[in-house]
């Protein structure tokens, strides 16, 4: 008890606190009270970090909107594995008040929705007082000293395969909990496209192996498909050491990327 | 901390802690309808309507709703849309035990106020995840489904 909370209206004046203030952590719906920092300051009510605005190729949504109103903009207008991605958090009642900005920025481990963004290859946007850098999620660690995340940019793609899996407890956060996203789009019967992420403990995703399993002809035999498992298993592994991740979970990432090459066959 | 805010209409000022939950702080400001239950956002007997959503009032720290307009059960049974739920659920042979009563009409709410009509299973899937303490997830969807009619009813007389 005992935390102190502070208050902006805008982006601007969340930027000038945070500078005024060393310590503080900026929040989103606060749905994990139990792991709130001594000085935050929430981005509930800050209407230009709340926007989305949907465009031809992409959506531009703000790190405090809703996950509630990210999924009202409804299935046939979100990329499949966002909209499924969502739909497995939590629940209706803790998505009106749950924040994508606070899904992507979570400390410790990575939750739902980073895996689909990082196959979407979604754009992270930070600003402070003098300068907006922006950068791809897939090298997103954390949001750099001083600076506020301020957008998020999610390419429109419409993927022929599209699978998501979440990992773990249905509808909490625990050690258990990561996500796995699979993206691949074809050009006359050979892969052209392909992206495949996992976001937990640690995030994963390898432009060797997608480079590799790119331009292999359809359907994949078998024998593609022991190579393509070979050659995802020894990036993974290379990404992730034993204190990182169980067997278990281990084992799931394994059984998700071959269910996914499989749909290929 | 005093934290503004208007609670069920009027404007008051909530004393609290930032990180306090909302849930405790309703509770002892007379707002006995707000239940703790699983303390985890799901069962959903501590659901209130903040800035007429609903919400988990145990997930959420007092300090982050300022001058939030929050509405508890207690309140909202004064209204029309409470009428029109609960005649629904009479319908469907709803009888709520008391402690989950929140959370299954404040989310038969937000359904009522969706403006498509929503499909069978996606009623399911919003409230399946709500305490089935006195009432099962179909006899809560059939609940639900004649609360839509009697609202649509209600409207198209209007």
């Amino acid at each position: 008890m005992g935390k102190t909370i502070l208050y902006a209206k805008n982006a601007a004046e969340l930027i000038k606190i945070l500078n005024n203030n060393p310590g503080t952590k900026v929040v989103g719906g606060c749905t994990r009270i139990e792991n709130l920092p001594d000085k935050f300051i929430s981005t509930r009510g800050i209407k230009d970090l709340s926007h989305i605005s949907r465009h031809e190729r992409y959506i531009d949504v703000g790190p405090g909107a809703t996950l509630s109103e990210i999924l009202a903009i409804g299935q046939t207008h979100l990329p499949p594995i966002i909209y499924e991605a969502l739909n497995c958090i939590a629940n209706p009642i803790i998505r009106n008040t749950a924040t994508i900005g606070g899904n992507i920025c979570s400390e410790n481990r990575k939750l739902t929705l980073f895996a689909p963004l990082m196959a979407l290859d979604a754009k992270l946007e930070f600003k402070n007082q003098t300068e907006t850098r922006t950068e791809n999620i897939r090298y997103f660690k954390s949001v750099p000293e001083g600076f506020i995340l301020s957008n998020i940019r999610i390419p429109l793609v419409d993927a022929e395969l599209s699978i998501f899996r979440r990992i773990g407890p249905e509808h909490s956060i625990t050690q258990q909990s990561a996500s796995f996203a699979f993206l691949a789009d074809t050009e006359k019967n050979s892969l052209l496209n392909v992206h495949l992420s996992f976001a937990g403990p640690f995030t994963f995703h390898s432009k060797e192996f997608e480079n590799f399993m790119s331009g292999h002809r359809l359907p994949l035999t078998q024998k593609d498909i022991t190579q393509l498992e070979e050659v995802v298993a020894e990036q993974f592994q290379k990404a992730a050491t034993d204190q990182m991740i169980t067997d278990v979970m281990r084992q799931q990432f394994f059984n998700l990327a071959r269910y996914s090459f499989e749909q290929l066959t | 901390m005093k934290i503004p805010v208007t609670l069920n209409g009027t404007k008051t000022i909530l004393d609290a802690h930032a990180d306090e939950s909302l849930m405790k702080v309703l509770h002892k400001n007379g707002c006995i309808s707000v239940k703790r239950g699983c303390n985890s956002g799901f069962c959903g007997s501590c659901t209130i309507l903040l800035d007429d959503h609903p919400a988990a009032s145990c997930k959420i720290p007092t300090g982050i709703v300022r001058n939030s307009d929050i509405v508890t059960l207690d309140y909202f049974v004064k209204t029309e849309e409470y009428s029109v739920i609960m005649a629904g659920f009479q319908k469907a042979g709803i009888k709520l035990c008391g402690y989950c009563t929140a959370g299954k009409v404040f989310s038969a709410y937000q359904i009522l106020k969706s403006p498509k009509m929503p499909k069978r299973e996606e009623i399911a899937d919003y409230v399946k995840a709500l305490s089935p303490c006195c009432t099962d997830l179909e006899t809560l969807v059939n609940g639900i489904l004649y609360s839509i009619q009697i609202f649509n009813k209600k409207q198209m007389r209007g």
